[in-house]
């Protein structure tokens, strides 16, 4: 029983070795080192916005909003991110579009306490419509080479996505693990009753995350239309699901209070390592959200098992 | 509460009488037009042309299309909405060949004259049918792909909407097209529902596989600028060839700056134009063909001057 | 406590109507002046049709919210049953099997939630959340992403033809609200799935087997996706592998309007037959008057989390 417990507990390493092994004897264009980064730089846009789920999950949250919030803000800022001399502006404009939202959602959550699968569901309705409305069916199409740069470029050889996102997760990694504002984090996701009680402002807590998410979101943002060098209103339908999938396959439960961004790093780069794999031996991309969903429930399982045989 | 039921009952009389009255008036024609979506700049130019024509001959236009990009069931409550407003033309691009057929089956029975755009309806009575050939469309793009590769090497097709008529059209074209050059192989061939972040997801990912394909050819831009960035992130830019179809802006823009090699112009806007006016003569009692064509032009380096704005 | 409340907890719904029947009103009187055709009886037979499928989904929204739940899978499910039946149909099934086929689809679904949920132990929002990008998923990979379409008279009679004057569509909706609201008001199931919502704690220890009566309530969400996927189908004559997308949503939706509380344990579904309907009539209207569709989503998805909002902070004061 002690070793099955060992076992699960590197179970994703165990997982990432297999998928290495089996896909470099399936295809041959696997380990070659174009497809190696290109695995690497999907994985860094997944990662970021795996982050921001898994902020809200460690308090027992969940954002539903994140495709369409991702969508607004790239609409809205767009226009300016066309004119090399607006980019900064642009820049605000998205980051804090997205902020804006995940203050929102906080506020819905944690004062109007409205279960957040439903406040960001609701988010996600309004955000998306908001972006049509303001796009009137146009896309704004080919952004200068600096801001390209963010999503499409390099620096000392690395593609500037994976910087972005080794950036965005020494931060987190640092307030999350080595401040007491870290501390309160887990302790309003662990018990959110306790940690009120020794004094912790969990309101705060709680909307100070889903703000986070939200930057975060517009974080991706920037990378995504970078990457897609064009901003339309349809961009995103999936990244929730992807997301989720990232958090909860890289081992952060659902339930809140343990886990966290080291572990969704780890699950980003496992549905990478998927994803890449089912296009290597031709797989039609219309299995994605099935194998989306069924990687969601897998790893709760996963989950509950190892509890189980902890216990034992 | 009997106040409140008064009240209710009131004003569910005042409403009768205003309903009734706001139906008498002075006569214009009244036409619908229900586009597949309003994400593609292609409906919006649609939209605009049916509007230049609603306007040039006098008459009301009224635009919809589904909250859900291409949702079918929107589609056909839109037209059932429009018949039981009692319209007196009805102009649909149906975003399924087949799903529509119900709705039209039912202006039909309401004696509502219905004029199929640009995606062909696979049932119901149209009085005309006013589009580009799409299959000669892409036929020629393919064509002049093949020329532009001398007639050897490996390709890749991007579908459109899978079961749409246009995008199997667009498929059948350009696959009839390429049989020609005995020296092209198509490497694979899948969908990305007409959609650019599509697109680039499914190239991205197929490029992978086959780094070294010689062009892509997608049945509309919007897959077609997916496809240049995929290409661009591997700094394949110029030695992928990429071809579209509808000439839309941004396009233009990607062949002016090489980045893309051949597109088509499908002429959107004269599409929504030629679909209204066809409903005001038919309106008029003047009798329509079976097809109106829109005539077609290959957009590449040669003649891109005439399209950059 | 008041009186009405009591009987509320004690699982005896009383018929909220004030709200939703006011805004009912209004809209209907906003419309009826400017949309031209909104005030017929052709047009009201016209939106009973078109929210029939949205009311059917919903009442299996209304059981699982009620119960203290929520079933995210609904569109996917739908999609799912919708595509099942219509390839069975293809294949040259009967329509009886084909149905039959299509209604074990979302049932097995719902099953397949519930069992996650009570045997597993999963949050019901991730199992069903999971589920619908399963359903969905699975939907496209068998039909290849494209729409299934074109079937016999005697399945597109469902959809598209009358009883003495009235749409088979919306007779199948006043059965299901029959058989749903007989199963919840006069069955000991019933106020079960009421103890359940109100504390599931309570519930047990008053010895209801909430884990077995979970299971039951997502087969019955799955059971009755399926039928709305199924009249869906027929009524469109094809069956699109994205046709339920954002039902689920409307679902919701329609039940909080109705006056279920998010919370459960209290409501009905005679409220979310108020609820379904005046979706119904608002996209109805929006559509007679022309309104853009861009502004038709961000108008219909504010005023819908609009009445959750209000609907959460009026049950929170209690």
């Amino acid at each position: 029983m002690r070793l099955a417990a060992q076992i699960l507990k590197y179970s994703r390493l165990l997982i990432i070795a297999a998928l290495f092994v089996g896909l470099t004897l399936a295809s041959p264009v696997f380990l070659t080192g174009s497809n190696l980064i290109n695995v690497v730089r999907q994985t860094a846009l997944l990662a970021v916005l795996g982050f921001a789920m898994t902020l809200v999950i460690l308090v027992g949250g969940i954002d539903l909003s994140i495709g369409s919030v991702l969508a607004l803000s790239s609409c809205l800022a767009a226009s300016y991110l066309k004119e090399p001399s607006t980019i900064v502006i642009g820049t605000i404009i998205c980051l804090g579009v997205a902020s804006a939202c995940g203050f929102l959602n906080g506020l819905m959550v944690a004062k109007i306490k409205l279960p957040p699968f439903i406040a960001t569901y609701g988010m996600s309705w309004m955000t998306r419509g908001l972006a049509l409305v303001f796009m009137g069916g146009n896309i704004v199409y080919g952004f200068p080479k600096t801001f390209r740069f963010l999503g499409a470029g390099y620096m000392l050889g690395v593609p500037t996505p994976i910087w972005v996102m080794t950036i965005a997760f020494t931060v987190l990694y640092v307030v999350l693990h080595m401040t007491k504002i870290g501390r309160n984090v887990y302790a309003t996701g662990a018990n959110k009753e306790a940690a009120f009680l020794s004094g912790v402002k969990t309101d705060r807590v709680v909307i100070g995350l889903y703000t986070m998410a939200g930057f975060l979101v517009g974080l991706g943002a920037l990378m995504y239309i970078s990457r897609l060098n064009a901003a339309e209103p349809g961009i995103g339908e999936s990244f929730a699901l992807e997301a989720i999938a990232a958090t909860l396959i890289g081992g952060t439960p659902f339930t809140g209070g343990e886990g966290g961004i080291s572990r969704t790093l780890t699950g980003a780069f496992i549905l990478t390592l998927l994803s890449n794999g089912m296009n290597l031996l031709g797989v039609s991309s219309l299995w994605q959200s099935a194998v989306f969903g069924s990687v969601i429930i897998f790893a709760i399982m996963l989950e509950r098992i190892s509890k189980k045989l902890g216990n034992d | 509460m009997t106040l409140k039921r008064i009240a209710a009952v009131v004003i569910l009389a005042a409403m009768l009488t205003m309903g009734m009255m706001s139906v008498a008036g002075a006569k214009t024609y009244n036409v619908v037009l229900v586009l597949k979506n309003f994400v593609n700049p292609v409906w919006l130019d649609m939209q605009r042309g049916g509007e230049a024509a609603a306007k040039e001959l006098g008459i009301n236009i009224k635009t919809l299309a589904p909250l859900k990009a291409d949702n079918n069931e929107e589609q056909v409550k839109a037209i059932e909405d429009a018949i039981i407003q009692k319209v007196d033309a009805i102009v649909v691009v149906p975003s399924d060949s087949n799903g529509i057929i119900p709705a039209i089956e039912k202006a039909n029975k309401a004696g509502i004259p219905v004029i199929n755009v640009n995606t062909k309806a696979n049932g119901g009575k149209c009085e005309t049918f006013v589009a580009v050939e799409n299959y000669d469309a892409a036929f020629m793009v393919a064509e002049a792909m093949g020329a532009k590769l001398n007639g050897k090497g490996t390709v890749i097709v991007l579908e459109g909407v899978p079961g749409a008529q246009s995008a199997i059209d667009l498929d059948a074209g350009t696959k009839a097209a390429l049989k020609k050059y005995p020296g092209i192989e198509i490497v694979a061939s899948q969908t990305a529902k007409f959609q650019r972040a599509e697109a680039m997801k499914v190239m991205e990912n197929l490029l992978q596989r086959f780094p070294n394909v010689s062009a892509v050819l997608a049945a509309n831009d919007e897959m077609a600028l997916g496809a240049v960035e995929a290409i661009d992130a591997i700094g394949k830019t110029g030695k992928i060839l990429v071809s579209g179809l509808d000439a839309n802006a941004d396009a233009v823009k990607a062949i002016a700056a090489g980045k893309m090699t051949i597109s088509c112009d499908k002429r959107s806007y004269q599409q929504g134009y030629e679909g209204v006016k066809a409903a005001v003569k038919f309106l008029n009692g003047e009798k329509l063909p079976a097809r109106v064509v829109i005539q077609t032009n290959v957009v590449d380096s040669s003649n891109i001057a005439n399209y950059v704005k | 406590m008041k009186r009405r409340d009591i009987e509320r907890t004690a699982g005896r719904p009383r018929f909220r109507v004030s709200g939703v029947l006011i805004a009912i009103i209004a809209v209907v009187g906003v419309f009826s002046f400017t949309a031209k055709g909104f005030f017929s009886l052709a047009n009201f037979a016209n939106i009973a049709l078109q929210g029939s499928v949205l009311f059917i989904a919903a009442l299996g929204m209304t059981l699982a919210i009620l119960s203290g739940m929520i079933d995210l899978s609904i569109g996917g499910v739908m999609t799912l049953a919708g595509v099942i039946t219509a390839l069975a149909l293809k294949a040259g099934l009967p329509p009886i099997l084909a149905i039959l086929a299509g209604l074990a689809a979302g049932s097995l679904c719902g099953a397949f939630t519930g069992y996650l949920v009570s045997s597993w132990g999963f949050h019901h929002w991730i199992a069903t959340f999971g589920m619908m990008g399963i359903s969905q998923g699975i939907a496209l990979v068998v039909t290849q992403g494209s729409s299934v379409s074109g079937f016999s008279r005697a399945f597109r009679n469902i959809g598209d033809s009358t009883i003495i004057g009235i749409p088979v569509p919306v007779l199948i909706a006043a059965a299901t609200f029959a058989i749903i609201a007989f199963v919840l008001y006069r069955t000991r199931f019933g106020s079960n799935m009421y103890a359940i919502g109100g504390s599931e704690q309570v519930a047990r220890y008053s010895g209801i087997n909430s884990s077995k009566m979970k299971l039951s309530v997502f087969v019955l969400t799955g059971l009755l996706a399926a039928v709305a996927g199924i009249v869906l189908t027929s009524r469109m004559n094809s069956a699109n592998p994205t046709a339920g997308m954002g039902y689920e949503f409307d679902s919701i939706a329609a039940v909080i309007i109705g006056g279920t509380p998010i919370t459960g344990g209290r409501g009905g579904v005679k409220g979310t037959f108020l609820g379904a309907f005046i979706i119904s009539i608002l996209k109805n209207g929006l559509n007679l008057v022309g309104l853009s569709s861009p502004w038709q989503l961000t108008i219909i998805g504010a005023m819908i989390t609009g009445a959750i909002i209000v609907d959460v902070i009026t049950h929170s004061k209690r």
